[in-house]
């Protein structure tokens, strides 16, 4: 709403138009994934345990932010359980891979355990995509670990599962394929996104009742944007329990829900790479400045209220802003919702 | 014209707490026909095309679209069997694109054929509308960048796109500049000539009359019969 007349076509201004169209999905969404596409046969050769270790963490994490940032950024559904669908993930792995069904069945399964739990949950979700939905998820955390911590029988209660098995019985392996899953799962992302039911979706995050008169069941589309980003924090719960070999119910607290979320909110929610920033901000955070480690929680909490009240961008938000500035483009508010969308 | 209903209401009501918003109304819009409707302010004009889009239940009564009883179904339901509603605020995502904005109205079951063929088909009915609208140029730009001139047309273009056989008009001339204006007179007329029925809510009486050659007037939850030509009786003035 800039008062700019609206202007026929030129021949000028539909190459801009194109030009702009394709630097805004490369940039949004190409790049990271194409540089991690290149980046991901080197993986497993990278240096030693420490950082096949720190590769191997910020790879579930990311992956687990991922479909949070779908969820938030696209559908705008407010999730503050995503550690609850890791949990459901993890130990549904741990139990059908330690029955003797094959890993990798096992980790579809336990994708699709947690998108079952996703949608037993969805109709409180649906229905109040902020309040209704935080309430819900973060209950979900809280009823899923006190679940597994109780099932003492099955799930070795707060003393935790070993001997979950490997994925793929090869050298980094675990290193390399939650970034493999992240390479595709932000491919997925942006395809769907572009569809017609990812345009419902996010039709639904800007105005609901405006959606609705357009035709668009509101609620469906929040209920499988939230079966997906539970099926991407499955899979990063399966790799979680894979890569270490064991499990326990404190791995997957509300601590790590918050934590995800900041790096999403942080990162820059709704944009393919803002998971990536955020995520690895939040994980080195403690490295770089050693004081932080005891105070974790507390700082993510932080984050979150400056990101939210200074920075609604996040890290994606502020780098594509200047980024703009350096091209000399017009600087626009940095958070572009639609972000992805070719 | 052989008189076709496309919806119509009978008896409706709706109380909301210490008034009744709607009190007992029967209104049928024909096919081709385009039916105005004025009152002053709190008259109860959009409850009840609340009532009619399914943005409302009524406490009373029964809405009929092509003789079927939708009085239950929900919104989106209704939008996706050509009722369209619009209201003062247009319809407006800014996180699509522009085209985007108007597909959000393709059809949930498209027509058969070849996948890829069916979408080709889509954008070029949609970039065909926003160039009627005269935002064709505009097609790939976000939403979010539309002023709201703009936004009031690519509504229009959405709502085009949808094939409506009802179009419900709320405060359509509100947000409009001159030209856009002329741009929605020619949208309804081409409705009309496709056979949708058409009923405007609107406080520019002299739009609404050279809309629709029916004027009715709406008071106190009731319609009391044809407007006075002119639109002297309690316009805009903030009710009588």
């Amino acid at each position: 709403m800039n008062g700019r007349r609206d202007v026929g076509v030129t021949a000028a201004s539909a190459l801009r138009v194109r030009a702009w169209g394709a630097a805004r999905a490369w940039g949004a969404a190409g790049t990271p994934s194409i540089l991690l596409l290149l980046a991901l046969p080197v993986l497993p050769a990278l240096g030693g345990r420490y950082a096949q270790g720190v590769l191997t963490d910020l790879g579930q994490l990311v992956l687990a932010a991922l479909g949070l940032s779908f969820l938030k950024g696209r559908a705008g559904v407010l999730c503050l359980g995503q550690s609850g669908f890791l949990a459901v993930g993890a130990y549904a792995y741990a139990l059908c891979a330690g029955c003797g069904v094959p890993p990798l069945l096992a980790a579809a399964i336990a994708v699709a355990a947690s998108g079952a739990v996703a949608l037993a949950i969805s109709p409180a979700v649906v229905k109040n995509p902020t309040d209704g939905a935080a309430l819900a998820t973060l209950a979900l955390v809280v009823v899923v670990q006190s679940l597994v911590t109780g099932l003492r029988g099955v799930t070795g209660g707060a003393s935790g599962m070993r001997n979950v098995p490997p994925l793929l019985a090869v050298p980094g392996a675990a290193a390399f394929l939650p970034w493999a899953a992240v390479v595709a799962g932000m491919l997925f992302l942006r395809w769907f996104s572009a569809t017609a039911t990812g345009r419902a979706i996010r039709a639904g995050r800007d105005d609901p009742r405006a959606a609705a008169r357009c035709g668009v069941n509101v609620r469906a589309g929040r209920r499988l944007a939230l079966v997906i980003c539970a099926m991407f924090g499955g899979l990063a719960g399966a790799m979680t329990g894979a890569s270490f070999g064991f499990i326990s119910p404190d791995m997957f607290d509300i601590a790590l829900a918050i934590a995800l979320l900041v790096m999403v909110v942080g990162g820059g929610e709704g944009v393919l790479a803002g998971p990536l920033l955020g995520a690895a901000f939040i994980y080195f955070l403690p490295d770089i400045v050693r004081a932080s480690r005891d105070f974790q929680t507390l700082l993510n909490g932080a984050l979150l209220l400056l990101v939210t009240q200074y920075c609604p961008g996040g890290m994606a938000g502020m780098l594509s802003a200047a980024a703009r500035r350096v091209l000399g483009r017009r600087t626009r508010s940095a958070p572009e919702k639609g972000g992805w969308s070719p | 014209m052989v008189a076709v209903t496309r919806l119509c209401a009978e008896g409706l009501v709706r109380r909301f707490p210490g008034t009744v918003a709607v009190a007992g109304v029967d209104i049928a819009l024909q096919a081709g026909q385009a039916l105005g409707l004025v009152g002053p302010n709190g008259a109860g004009k959009t409850t009840l095309l609340d009532l009619l889009s399914g943005a409302g239940r009524p406490d009373a009564g029964r809405v009929l679209l092509a003789g079927r009883d939708i009085t239950g179904l929900a919104p989106h339901l209704r939008a996706r069997l050509g009722v369209a509603r619009t209201v003062q605020r247009p319809a407006w995502f800014p996180g699509l694109t522009v085209l985007e904005n108007v597909l959000l109205g393709a059809p949930r079951r498209p027509a058969p054929g070849r996948d890829g063929q069916v979408r080709r088909d889509q954008v070029r009915r949609a970039l065909d509308e926003l160039e009627r609208v005269g935002l064709r140029g505009l097609a790939s730009r976000p939403g979010g960048e539309a002023s709201t001139a703009a936004r009031k047309r690519g509504e229009l273009a959405r709502v085009a796109f949808m094939d409506p056989t009802v179009v419900l008009l709320d405060e359509p001339s509100a947000g409009h500049d001159q030209e856009s204006l002329l741009v929605l007179v020619a949208a309804v007329r081409r409705w009309l000539a496709a056979g949708a029925a058409v009923l405007v809510v609107d406080h520019d009486r002299d739009l609404v009359n050279a809309l629709c050659p029916t004027v009715l007037l709406m008071r106190d939850g009731r319609i009391v019969g044809p407007a006075p030509a002119g639109g002297a009786v309690g316009e805009g003035g903030g009710g009588e």
